[in-house]
């Protein structure tokens, strides 16, 4: 029988034992930097927009 | 110009998250852990358990902390430099007052209230929170931080991004993350003599339908 594991660590505590560490990460910071903060970037004062990564 | 500071918390987020993807495939590259089939011998059953080599860095929990509380700190950011703008859009003489400011942060509802268990009263929380937190704001951004809200998600707001980064902010302030050395995720498996067959993980949100084993 073979069994491949993903390369991936997990946290435990509840809920969000299931998720993987660092996919989880960059993903939520994905969402912060691509969907959230481009949503309410009308209202934000006036910058530079610089790359964002994620 | 100035980087506005919920990118400069982004960016501090992603040291973070990059050290520990280093980390993490170093301990992997170095056979952190290495599988093992048993037989168990009540029951007969094929087991498949992950044997641990080499401890996992008691330092990683300390770094996801530091990358969520970056994440979480961006969004407290966020709200403080709407405020700022709408300030400045308004009555640009004035600063922004010192109680504004002390009161500023990023609401994060979930759908459960965590104090009495009600579930019928998501909206009203978010409006009492965003009467001081987001105080000064220009109502279309509270309009769109308020659609943004985890508790949209009915009893699934705690697999939303938001709720994600402010509980697990949370957890690492008032206890330690707890790192799992090994996990399996199989979302399918197949008999007929040639065994499990793990697929790619579904990442998209909201779609997973994974069964988990240690």
């Amino acid at each position: 029988m073979k069994f491949d594991f993903s390369r991936h660590i997990a946290f435990g505590e509840g809920a969000i034992a299931e998720r993987l560490v660092v996919p989880t990460l960059r993903s939520l910071r994905a969402y912060l930097a691509s969907e959230l903060i481009p949503s309410l970037e009308e209202w934000l004062p006036r910058i530079t927009a610089s790359p964002s990564k994620g | 110009m100035t980087t506005p500071g919920y990118e400069r918390k982004l960016r501090r987020g992603d040291k973070h998250i990059d050290s520990l993807d280093e980390a993490v495939q170093d301990w992997l590259d170095r056979g952190g852990y290495t599988l093992v089939e048993k037989t168990d011998p009540q029951t007969g059953y094929q087991i498949i358990c992950a044997e641990i080599k080499e401890p996992p860095d008691p330092c990683w929990p300390l770094i996801i902390g530091d990358a969520i509380h970056n994440l979480r700190s961006a969004l407290d950011h966020v709200a403080f430099d709407l405020a700022i703008a709408h300030q400045q859009a308004t009555k640009p003489e004035q600063p922004i007052s010192a109680e504004r400011a002390r009161s500023s942060e990023f609401p994060v509802i979930p759908y459960i209230n965590e104090r009495t268990g009600a579930t019928g009263d998501a909206e009203h929380r978010f409006d009492s929170a965003a009467g001081s937190k987001l105080a000064g704001i220009h109502p279309d951004a509270i309009a769109v931080i308020k659609a943004a809200q985890p508790y949209h998600r009915g009893p699934q707001s705690e697999t939303h991004e938001l709720w994600l980064i402010h509980d697990l902010d949370r957890v690492d302030k008032h206890r330690e993350l707890i790192v799992t050395a090994a996990a399996a995720y199989v979302q399918t498996f197949a008999l007929g003599g040639t065994g499990f067959f793990p697929q790619h993980l579904d990442r998209r949100r909201g779609s997973s339908t994974r069964h988990k084993g240690r």
